[in-house]
């Protein structure tokens, strides 16, 4: 038995690393448990805005409020925009519609962790909500790639938007239901909005 | 004696061939304390014949050329083709180094034809994933099935043949299936996205393989031959690990583990360890010059400081090789 040794503790470590990664992933992201819902969108917040002086799409301000500028070139705005953006030149305006001509336009979701629903909400129901970036409870939403291969061998990150929810050491990842592409089929597109204050 | 009447007596000792070339060099080797107990016995245990060698090399040469066939033709296959010529060929090359070693202990062609098989085995299962319209959600997940498979099937040849070419094959699956694992368990987690992680699981597989290593060199016949392999590579994944780890607490226990490893080389007997662990060492003064020193103390000065320290690295690795290492 002592001979031996060596060889069970040689195979017992990496069987007991992969046991302590198991519990380290998975027990501690069991306490996770928000009790508000969040809101994201399925276009990211600066499309559009590229040489026009990065005009957010949508977002919220300092206060919470939730803005969304409709129309991206500026030419007249369904709600107010953030002090400190401004409206677009009259020459630049026409420049702006001409590139951006038949562009989509985003889509907004409600997802409560509690319950796993998820709704699809219009701008205007959303301007009467105050979003803050960390709920209340110190919960955050992160974006993450996952790994499609080891140390970017044999395969690599890929493109898939895995969703986590994160406090301190803690980590959930979020199984959101997948939402339908205008061209057909699902996809799963995640640009975290803000958590909807009860 | 003069040392002429003792070189005359070697010669007339080889002249009689009562005392072959290699045996009388072992000779010299361990009163000059030059002989390393693992890599001498990996090759004296298992002798490589030019045969032997040719007969690898033709394996890889038979191997390169199916991959080659394979990628030239692929899209002119069936589905079967494609199986066949891949997990099919496997298959059979598994087949026929059982039927080869049968009642032999030493046979090459049965060691080359179960490292075709090995080569091939995964690349089938990757192939028979893909026709099979196989899908999986995550990359990863699909590595560690065909990493578990290859691992029983190598590690049920290994525990009936204990042949050497079936020991070396358990060792890379187990640690592919390890490695993507660990990966396809920690996913996107962001708590476990950085450097760290890697290196630590790297450092444990590297202690893993020291601990192996360890169990071998006390093991007889074949199997002992690559306790030495065990080692190095041991020593370099859990060095490698350690330094990676970086940051002002990874960096402040490395020294811990460099001292770790070239103590156990004197304990294990192991030269490439401390050869490793020594090499380790001079990197690691290296960092730390460039990290910590190098913006505080000025570049010239924090050189000349970090190439003395080489300096006496080497000279301690050598004292150590010659005083404690047979």
């Amino acid at each position: 038995m002592k001979n031996k040794l060596p060889l069970i503790v040689g195979l017992a470590l990496p069987a007991l690393t992969v046991v302590a990664i198991i519990l380290a992933v998975y027990v501690p992201g069991m306490s996770i448990k928000p009790t508000y819902d969040f809101v994201y969108s399925d276009i990211p917040s600066n499309s559009y805005s590229y040489g026009y002086g990065a005009r957010p799409l949508y977002g919220i301000d300092a206060q919470g409020k939730f803005f969304y500028n409709s129309d991206v070139c500026n030419a007249g705005v369904v709600m107010a925009l953030p002090a400190g953006i401004q409206k677009l030149a009259p020459t630049e305006i026409a420049d702006c519609k001409k590139n951006y001509a038949g562009m989509r336009m985003p889509k907004f979701y409600k997802y409560s962790f509690a319950s796993g629903i998820q709704e699809i909400v219009t701008p205007e129901q959303l301007s009467s909500l105050i979003m803050k970036e960390t709920s209340p409870e110190g919960y955050v939403v992160s974006r993450q790639y996952d790994n499609n291969g080891i140390f970017e061998l044999f395969g690599s990150r890929g493109n898939n938007n895995t969703v986590f929810v994160q406090k301190g050491n803690t980590a959930h990842k979020v199984d959101l239901p997948p939402i339908q592409n205008p061209y057909g089929g699902y996809y799963n597109e995640f640009y975290f909005v803000g958590w909807v204050l009860k | 004696m003069e040392k002429q009447t003792v070189l005359n007596q070697i010669r007339s000792l080889a002249g009689t061939k009562a005392a072959s070339r290699e045996e009388i060099l072992t000779v010299v080797d361990e009163a000059l304390g030059l002989s390393d107990s693992y890599t001498d016995s990996f090759m004296s245990r298992f002798k490589l014949s030019v045969s032997g060698i040719v007969s690898v090399i033709g394996a890889l040469i038979v191997f390169i050329g199916i991959i080659a066939l394979v990628v030239q033709f692929w899209s002119g296959f069936s589905g079967t083709v494609k199986i066949g010529i891949t997990l099919g060929v496997s298959a059979l090359m598994l087949i026929s180094a059982l039927l080869v070693s049968y009642g032999r202990e030493k046979s090459i062609l049965s060691e080359v034809l179960f490292l075709l098989s090995a080569l091939l085995l995964p690349v089938g299962l990757f192939v028979s994933a893909h026709v099979l319209n196989i899908t999986v959600t995550n990359g990863v997940a699909l590595q560690t099935s065909i990493a578990l498979i290859c691992l029983v099937v190598f590690g049920t040849l290994f525990l009936l043949t204990r042949r050497i070419v079936s020991m070396i094959f358990t060792t890379v699956f187990a640690t592919w299936l390890y490695f993507a694992f660990l990966v396809w368990m920690v996913g996107s987690n962001p708590l476990f996205a950085d450097r760290v992680f890697f290196s630590l699981i790297t450092l444990i597989a590297g202690l893993a393989y020291l601990s192996i290593g360890h169990f071998l060199s006390k093991s007889e016949g074949q199997l002992g031959s690559l306790s030495g392999a065990f080692l190095t590579l041991g020593t370099i994944a859990f060095l490698g690990g350690g330094i990676a780890v970086g940051g002002v607490v990874g960096d402040s226990i490395f020294i811990f583990l460099v001292a770790g490893i070239i103590y156990a080389s004197t304990w294990f007997g192991s030269r490439s360890m401390l050869v490793f662990g020594s090499l380790f060492l001079m990197g690691y003064i290296l960092k730390l010059t460039s990290v910590y020193f190098a913006d505080s103390v000025g570049w010239p000065l924090a050189l000349v400081v970090s190439g003395f320290a080489l300096i006496g690295v080497g000279y301690m690795g050598v004292n150590i090789g010659r005083r404690f290492i047979k």
